[in-house]
C-alpha cells in the first residue's frame, strides 16, 4: 500500500465554522481515516507542525500580522494549500471593512489605545499573499465539495473546478427566478456548485461563493435597476461575502470593455479606489 | 540583588480542542499560582462596526458569522433585537420554529463539546479521533447526536450552519410535514443515546473541586427551562429585565486598557449550562430529573467541571422539548411580518437569549429608515472569561497543595481541562482581545 497522505487542517482568524463542519459530519470524519491527519488543533491535542505536509486545509481571513505570519508558515509547510470557506477564498464578512470607513468601524468596537496593539491589516483572502492550489467555496465551505476534493485526491485525480454560475443549476431545478420576483439575487454572477442552497429555500443567493468569472456584470446591473432595486442595496450585497473578488472581477470587465471602446455602465460599483483592490503580497497569485 | 524565589512561567501557546484561538499565561511562585491570564489571540473582526449603516434585514446574515458553533444563537438573538426595536410581534409558530433551531444547535454543540473536546481529557486520549478504536461506540453515539442536531437545524434553517431561512418577521420557507416527521423519528431514536450520554458523563471521575461563591446567571421565565425569554436572574438573588443589562453587567478596562471583561455588580460570574440547571432545576423535563435522581447527581453544583454533565443533561431535556414541539404543532407557511418604519426617529431593541455557552446579548439602535446606527454584542464567553481565570487559579492552587512540584506538562493538562470545562468559544469573544487577571 502506498503511504498515506499527510494532511493538516488549520485556521487563522474566522468563525471556525468550516473546521467544525468537518468535525460535525460523519462522512467527512470518515474520509479523514484514509489520510494521516497530522494536525487538526480544533479536534486534537498533539499536532505536528514542522514536517512536510502533502495538503494543508486552511480556514480564515488575514486580518492582522499574526495571521499573515501563520499563513506564510503553513504555505511553507505544504505541497498543496487548499483554501476552505469564504474567509480564505474571498475574505467573507470581515473584508467588508475594506469598503467602509475603517476608523469608524474600529472605534465602534475598541478604544483608540486598544487599537494600537492590534496590528490590524485590511482583511484579505489568503491568495492575496500566497499561492493557493485549490479552493473549496462557500460560507461555510461546501461539504460535498470538500468530500469530492478528498475523493479525487485520494484517487490520484485532479480536482475539477466547477465552472458555471448558480443560475445554471437553478434553471435545471426549475424552481423559478427570484430576480423576476424583484428580489436581489446574486445567482447570475456567483460561482455555482452549492446545490443552489439559498434560492432553493426561497432566499436570494448571497454570493458567498465569490464571483463567477465570466459573468456579464453590466447586464446584471441593468436588470437589477429595471426591477427598481436601489444601487446602494446592490452595492451593499455585492460587498458582503466576496466584496474584494467581486470588485476586482467588475473592474477587470470594465477595463476590458473600455479597451474595446465600449462604455461600461457600472461605474459606481467600482467606486472603491483601485489601489485598495491591489493585492498586498509580494507574490500576487489569485484566481 | 534580592533573593527572590524562582518564578515558573507556563505559557500555553495554543489551547487545542476549543473553539477559536486562545492563550493562557500562568506564573507560579513558591508553589502558588501568582497570575493567570487567559487571552484570545483571534484577530479582531469588528462585527459591531461592520453592521453599522446597514439595513435591518441585512444584519443577521452578517452577525451569524461571528461564530460557527453558535451561528443559530447569534441569528436568533440578532432577530430578536431587531424585532424588539422595530416593534414586530412574531407569531407563535415563528417562536416555536426559532426554539427548534436553537435546540438543534444546542444538541450538537453540547454533544461535540463533551465528547470531542472534554471526554479525551478524562479517558487519557489525544483526541476523539484517537479514541475511536477503543471507544468506537461512544464516538458513534456522539456523531449520531450531532447528526440529529444538524438535521434539526437544517430542517428549520435551510442548512446546518449559518442558517438563512430564519429572517426578521418569520421564515422564508417552512418545510412540509413529512420532513418534520423524519426529524421527529430521528429525535425519538436519539433519546436513548442522550440518556446513555448522561450515564457516561456521570460515571467520569471529575476533580473534587468547589468554588462556593460563584455567581451563576441565567434567564428565567417562570414556566419553562430558559431559552429565548425571561428575566436575568442569579443564584445570589439578582433579578432584572434584559433591557436593563447595561446597569448590571459592566465591561471593565484594565490598567493597561487592553483588557476588557464583564462583571455583574463588580463581581465575576458564570453563565452556561451549569448556571441554567443550578438556577432552573425544577423546570427540567420529568425524565431528566428522574435520571438525575437515579444517578444521585447533586445540583446546584459549584464544581465547574460539572458543566460537562449539565450539558449532557441538557441534550436530553432539549431533545424531549423538540419532540413535544413537533408532535403538538402543525406548521404551515406564514407571511413574513414587515416592520412599520417612520413613526419614530430612533428605534432601540435588545435581544437576550440562552445559547449553548450562556446568555447572549445583542443590542441595536436603528434610525427612522431602519438603518443600524449602534450595536453592542456581549457573548457568553466574554462573560465567563473572568471567572474562567479565577477558577483556573483556584483549582490549580488546590491541585498544587496536594501535588506540589508537579511536572509542568501535568499542570498544563489540568489548566486545559478547566478551560475546556467552560466550553469557551474564542471566535465569539474576540473583541475582548486580551483579558488579564491580576492579583491584588
Amino acid at each position: 500500500m502506498s503511504k498515506k497522505l499527510k494532511v493538516g487542517i488549520f485556521g487563522i482568524t474566522g468563525c471556525m465554522g468550516c473546521q467544525l463542519n468537518i468535525l460535525y459530519q460523519k462522512d467527512l470524519m470518515a474520509i479523514l481515516d484514509a489520510v494521516d491527519l497530522r494536525a487538526f488543533p480544533v479536534g486534537k491535542e498533539h499536532n505536528i507542525e514542522e514536517e512536510d505536509f502533502d495538503i494543508i486545509f486552511l480556514e480564515g481571513v488575514v486580518v492582522n500580522d499574526k495571521d499573515l505570519q501563520e499563513l506564510k508558515k503553513y504555505r511553507n509547510m505544504t505541497k498543496k494549500l487548499v483554501a476552505i470557506g469564504a474567509c480564505a477564498t474571498d475574505g467573507c464578512v470581515p473584508a467588508i471593512k475594506n469598503f467602509v470607513n475603517n476608523k469608524n468601524v474600529e472605534l465602534s468596537v475598541y478604544h483608540e489605545n486598544e487599537l494600537k496593539q492590534m496590528n490590524s491589516l485590511d482583511p484579505r483572502p489568503i491568495d492575496d499573499f500566497v499561492k493557493v492550489d485549490h479552493y473549496i467555496y462557500g460560507c461555510p465551505m461546501d461539504k460535498i465539495e470538500f468530500l469530492n476534493f478528498m475523493k479525487q485526491t485520494l484517487l490520484g485525480k485532479d480536482f475539477k473546478v466547477y465552472s458555471k454560475p448558480i443560475c445554471y443549476e437553478c434553471n435545471l431545478r426549475e424552481r423559478g427566478c427570484l430576480l423576476e420576483e424583484g428580489k436581489e439575487c446574486l445567482g447570475p454572477v456567483t460561482f455555482g456548485n452549492c446545490s443552489v442552497m439559498c434560492p432553493n429555500e426561497n432566499y436570494s443567493c448571497i454570493g458567498c461563493r465569490g464571483p463567477y468569472p465570466d459573468s456579464n456584470f453590466e447586464a446584471y446591473f441593468k436588470l437589477l435597476e429595471s426591477k427598481g432595486i436601489p444601487k446602494k442595496t446592490i452595492f451593499s450585497h455585492i460587498n458582503r461575502f466576496a466584496g474584494i473578488k467581486f470588485q476586482r472581477a467588475m473592474l477587470k470587465q470594465k477595463e476590458e470593455r473600455e479597451m474595446t471602446g465600449e462604455h461600461a455602465c457600472y461605474d459606481m460599483f467600482c467606486h472603491v479606489a483601485k489601489h485598495k483592490l491591489n493585492k498586498k503580497g509580494e507574490n500576487c497569485w489569485g484566481k | 540583588m534580592t533573593k527572590e524565589k524562582k518564578t515558573r512561567k507556563i505559557t500555553l501557546n495554543h489551547i487545542t480542542k476549543v473553539e477559536g484561538h486562545a492563550e493562557v499565561d500562568i506564573s507560579v511562585k513558591e508553589g502558588k499560582i501568582e497570575h493567570c491570564h487567559v487571552h484570545s489571540v483571534e484577530g479582531a473582526r469588528y462585527f459591531e462596526g461592520l453592521i453599522k449603516g446597514r439595513k435591518y434585514d441585512e444584519i443577521t446574515l452578517i452577525t451569524s458569522r461571528i461564530c460557527g458553533i453558535c451561528s443559530c444563537g447569534h441569528t436568533i438573538a440578532s432577530i430578536k433585537a431587531i424585532e424588539n426595536a422595530l416593534g414586530i410581534k412574531s407569531t407563535t409558530q415563528t417562536e416555536l420554529l426559532r426554539e427548534l433551531i436553537t435546540i438543534g444547535e444546542r444538541i450538537r454543540s453540547h454533544a461535540s463539546h463533551i465528547y470531542f473536546f472534554s471526554l479525551p481529557d478524562y479517558l487519557g486520549y489525544d483526541s476523539a479521533i484517537a479514541m475511536a478504536k477503543k471507544y468506537n461506540q461512544e464516538i458513534k453515539d456522539c456523531l449520531e447526536i450531532v447528526r440529529v442536531g444538524n438535521e434539526l437545524v437544517k430542517l428549520i434553517g435551510g442548512r446546518d450552519m449559518h442558517p438563512f431561512v430564519s429572517v426578521v418577521g418569520g421564515f422564508t420557507i417552512v418545510k412540509p410535514r413529512e420532513e418534520f416527521e423524519r426529524v421527529l423519528d430521528d429525535l425519538k431514536s436519539m433519546i436513548p443515546l442522550a440518556k446513555k450520554t448522561i450515564r457516561l458523563f456521570a460515571s467520569l471521575k471529575v476533580p473534587k473541586y468547589k468554588k462556593n461563591d460563584t455567581v451563576f446567571i441565567s434567564l428565567e421565565n417562570h414556566k419553562t427551562f430558559p431559552l429565548h425569554t425571561g428575566e436575568i436572574i442569579s443564584n445570589t438573588g439578582l433579578k432584572f429585565s434584559k433591557n436593563r443589562y447595561k446597569e448590571f453587567i459592566e465591561e471593565h478596562f484594565h490598567n493597561d486598557s487592553t483588557a476588557k471583561f464583564a462583571s455583574i455588580q463588580g463581581k465575576e460570574f458564570t453563565t452556561g449550562a451549569l448556571a441554567r440547571i443550578n438556577n432552573s432545576f425544577d423546570k427540567l423535563s420529568v425524565s431528566s430529573k428522574k435520571i438525575i435522581k437515579e444517578l444521585k447527581i447533586k445540583f446546584p453544583s459549584t464544581n465547574l467541571f460539572d458543566n460537562n454533565l449539565a450539558q449532557a443533561i441538557e441534550i436530553l431535556h432539549w431533545s424531549e422539548r423538540a419532540i413535544e414541539i413537533i408532535e403538538n404543532n402543525k406548521f404551515k407557511q406564514e407571511k413574513i411580518i414587515e416592520p412599520r418604519l417612520g413613526n419614530k426617529n430612533q428605534y432601540r431593541g435588545i435581544g437576550a437569549i440562552e445559547v449553548p455557552r450562556g446568555i447572549l446579548f445583542h443590542d441595536y439602535t436603528f434610525n427612522k429608515e431602519g438603518i443600524l446606527t449602534h450595536a453592542n454584542i456581549i457573548t457568553p464567553t466574554v462573560q465567563n472569561l473572568a471567572d474562567m481565570e479565577i477558577n483556573v487559579k483556584t483549582y490549580l492552587n488546590e491541585f498544587l497543595k496536594k501535588r506540589a512540584g508537579e511536572d509542568k506538562t501535568v499542570l498544563q493538562k489540568e489548566i486545559e481541562k478547566m478551560v475546556r470545562a467552560f466550553d469557551p468559544c474564542f471566535s465569539c469573544s474576540t473583541h475582548f482581545l486580551k483579558v488579564n487577571w491580576e492579583e491584588n
